[in-house]
């Protein structure tokens, strides 16, 4: 259970695989980094559309969203 | 910033195992099923935590917002006929980091035993109060296993 190096963003993806075969993976948007670095949590929209605060476990794998140059939003 | 006390403890437990959690913030409610409800969720998603009083110390035995704590069963899996439920005095002076009827399974007292109901392990996430009425935590059950060192017992009424 160690905690994943990363450097993640508002408008990026975690994406949270099943531990077995058959669960399904859980996707959400980051609208907040909170914290700083090694210990940041996330203020997140789940894909169902609930918002909370999240804390990666080594499960979360995160996707840099594809922005247009110079729309990068600034962490806050 | 996150969270103030006494989900602040909590949530430091976790981060310091390097376990994953979701923090949720909701409407004040007083139940486990009210909880369900206010997040979204159906009440086998949810779990309640219960603390008891045996001549050994304190047991805290969590289950489905669902379900029905059956004392037959958890006096047998105790081995002893003297399981009561804690009163609020009692709950007020062991665990006063947490509000009353919002203690979780998980951090607070002193070398409780835990119990987890075998249902609630047929989600592989569960959402429990953060000990307070207002907060709540969403973390694999699997960790929250781990965590409290919990036996995974059949605690439930059939």
């Amino acid at each position: 259970m160690t905690k994943p190096a990363h450097a993640a963003e508002v408008g990026d993806l975690i994406v949270i695989t099943g531990h077995y075969v058959g669960e399904s993976e859980r996707v959400a948007e980051i609208l907040e980094v909170v914290g700083e670095p090694p210990d940041e949590r996330y203020r997140v929209r789940w894909d169902d559309g609930h918002e909370s605060v999240y804390f990666p476990g080594s499960d979360a794998t995160f996707k840099h969203s594809v922005r247009p140059p110079g729309t990068r939003k600034a962490k806050r | 910033m996150i969270a103030p006390s006494p989900a602040q403890s909590l949530v430091k437990q976790l981060e310091q195992a390097s376990i994953a959690y979701e923090f949720i913030e909701h409407p004040r409610t007083t139940t486990a099923t009210a909880e369900a409800r206010v997040l979204g969720l159906e009440p086998r998603e949810v779990a309640k935590t219960v603390v008891l009083t045996t001549p050994e110390g304190f047991v805290r035995a969590a289950l489905r917002a669902s379900d029905r704590l059956d004392f037959g069963k958890l006096r047998e899996i105790l081995g002893t006929k003297d399981v009561q439920l804690a009163t609020e005095a009692v709950l007020a002076g062991a665990y006063p980091e947490f509000e009353l009827g919002a203690v979780p399974p998980l951090t607070g007292g002193d070398g409780d035993r835990v119990l987890l109901d075998s249902h609630l392990s047929e989600n592989d996430w569960v959402v429990l109060e953060a000990g307070t009425h207002e907060q709540s935590l969403r973390l694999r059950t699997s960790d929250l296993i781990e965590l409290t060192d919990a036996r995974l017992v059949d605690l439930s009424q059939d």
